[in-house]
């Protein structure tokens, strides 16, 4: 198995070895490992904090290499922000990103669905966050048929095999019929 | 193995985090994207949503729906032969026109039911009454008949008149409403009172329950005079218009010595009163007449607690 080493090299004391699905093994330093709620949990549970316990690999089955690489890029550039903390229910959502933020997630669709699934198994809120209000600020002040596009939904729309002509298939796309501007869930009275 | 579709196929719980950050507006056009996100806002809607929603009724023009979303995004709604055309406005801007067949007071209210079905407590933030043009009070009337009973927080009649205000005050359900606000109050003629000042006469207003019920009043009547005991029931209260006698005046300052419930009074006059008559009541200023602005402050012990009554008066150029 290769052993990949993050940018900053972590030291036999204070590092710990994962094991992504694909078999390849990260050492990951104690300090990036506290911006994950599992691994953090982990860690204090069997006290590899400690230099006298034997640290074993730990198999983290739903992430791939490549996730796995994506997700301590993360965690080294956030290596010194200040703990996160959850944003009170009535704040108002910002859909203003840092430069290196908004490159980082400058993925396709299904790395950025694979990597909030990580996000979402490691527990890595400020990622896991971020990635949401990315996926809001794509949404808001859309369409639905901008939000389709953004989302790579086609399966409710088809052509008409004679006429190319897009019909409407499943009729939850154009509200029971109604137009593009309606908000109303039910169909409008006859 | 087919592609995961991005929101649509996330995990349930990650699901409700993204439409957590989404404003009401997004929610709504989310819901029409396809029938699995549908399905899913139906059936977790989201809970933190605090956008405000407003109505405003432009009688002979339109009645709108307003939404911040973050930018202020409405649709609007205005009779079209025997359709309604509807226009839906981001941050007052046109993005998109249709017909629909029906009456405009019918898609109207699908769409307000549609929006508050989803909202987090089935109350407006504001409805807004602005009438631009004299006599068009059957509009209005027919349009809040057929809501039956408004829920609001704030109730704004815009170039409305006394028996406007009376008329159209009944259709708002006093239990939520807290903040009545009069702008522009327009004055009928009558043959009777040739005086371009009249009295501002809120008996038909100040008897009904809604008037009676709310915590905050603003009114703007610059061609009336006053009575404050018109007022003294509020918590908070701003009036601008023409003039107020002296004694009345001294009246709200009395009020508040022995009243719990009046919090800030703000009086805006467009004739001011004579200084000499509130120094033979209150005395001269507590603080030193500022020479620049001529603001004078007293200050009153409360005698029920330990609060200071606080009385500026800031003359205006």
């Amino acid at each position: 198995m290769s052993c990949e080493e993050p940018t900053t090299s972590p030291t036999p004391e204070n590092n710990i070895t994962v094991v992504s699905s694909d078999g390849k093994e990260f050492l990951l330093d104690l300090k990036l490992t506290e911006q994950s709620e599992t691994l953090a949990r982990l860690i204090s549970n069997f006290e590899y904090d400690r230099t006298d316990v034997k640290k074993d690999p730990v198999p983290l089955g739903n992430i791939t290499s490549a996730q796995m690489q994506k997700i301590i890029e993360w965690l080294q550039h956030h290596r010194y922000y200040p703990k996160w903390e959850q944003n009170d229910i009535h704040y108002s959502t910002s859909f203003t990103f840092e430069t290196w933020v908004e490159e980082y997630l400058n993925i396709p669709n299904n790395e950025m669905f694979e990597l909030l699934n990580a996000a979402n198994y490691l527990n890595i809120p400020r990622l896991f966050s971020t990635i949401c209000r990315i996926m809001a600020s794509r949404i808001t002040g859309k369409s639905a048929e901008q939000i389709r596009t953004v989302l790579n939904i086609k399966t409710d729309v088809k052509n008409d095999v004679y006429t190319g002509i897009p019909i409407q298939e499943d009729s939850s796309s154009s509200e029971d019929g109604m137009s593009e501007i309606s908000l109303s869930p039910s169909p409008p009275p006859i | 193995m087919p592609s995961q579709t991005l929101l649509v196929d996330f995990p349930a719980v990650v699901k409700s985090k993204v439409l957590e950050k989404l404003d009401l507006f997004s929610i709504l056009k989310l819901r029409k994207v396809c029938y699995n996100l549908r399905q899913f806002i139906d059936e977790n809607p989201p809970k933190f949503n605090s956008c405000a929603v407003e109505v405003t009724t432009t009688p002979g023009e339109c009645i709108s729906i307003n939404m911040k979303s973050p930018e202020i995004v409405s649709l609007v709604f205005r009779p079209d032969g025997n359709g309604c055309k509807m226009e839906w406005k981001v941050s007052y801007k046109v993005r998109k026109v249709v017909v629909e067949m029906g009456n405009y007071i019918d898609v109207f209210l699908r769409e307000l039911e549609g929006i508050m079905k989803y909202h987090w407590r089935p109350v407006l933030k504001s409805f807004s009454i602005q009438q631009f043009e004299w006599d068009v009070r059957r509009e209005v009337s027919e349009e809040l008949t057929r809501i039956g009973c408004v829920h609001t927080d704030e109730v704004v009649f815009d170039g409305c008149s006394l028996d406007q205000i009376a008329a159209f005050l009944p259709f708002f359900n006093s239990d939520d409403l807290n903040k009545i606000r009069i702008e522009d109050l327009f004055k009928q003629e009558k043959e009777d009172q040739e005086d371009d000042i009249r009295m501002l006469n809120l008996q038909k207003i100040k008897q009904s329950e809604q008037w009676k019920n709310s915590k905050h009043v603003k009114i703007e009547a610059w061609d009336f005079y006053v009575k404050i005991r018109d007022f003294l029931n509020f918590e908070q209260v701003e009036i601008k218009c023409e003039m107020m006698s002296v004694q009345d005046i001294i009246l709200i300052k009395e009020s508040f010595l022995t009243s719990s419930r009046l919090d800030d009074f703000s009086i805006g006059l467009e004739n001011y009163h004579d200084r000499e008559q509130l120094y033979a009541s209150f005395g001269f200023p507590s603080l030193p007449v500022d020479p620049e602005t001529q603001e004078e402050e007293w200050f009153f012990r409360i005698p029920t607690n330990e609060d200071v009554l606080s009385i500026r008066d800031v003359p205006v150029e």
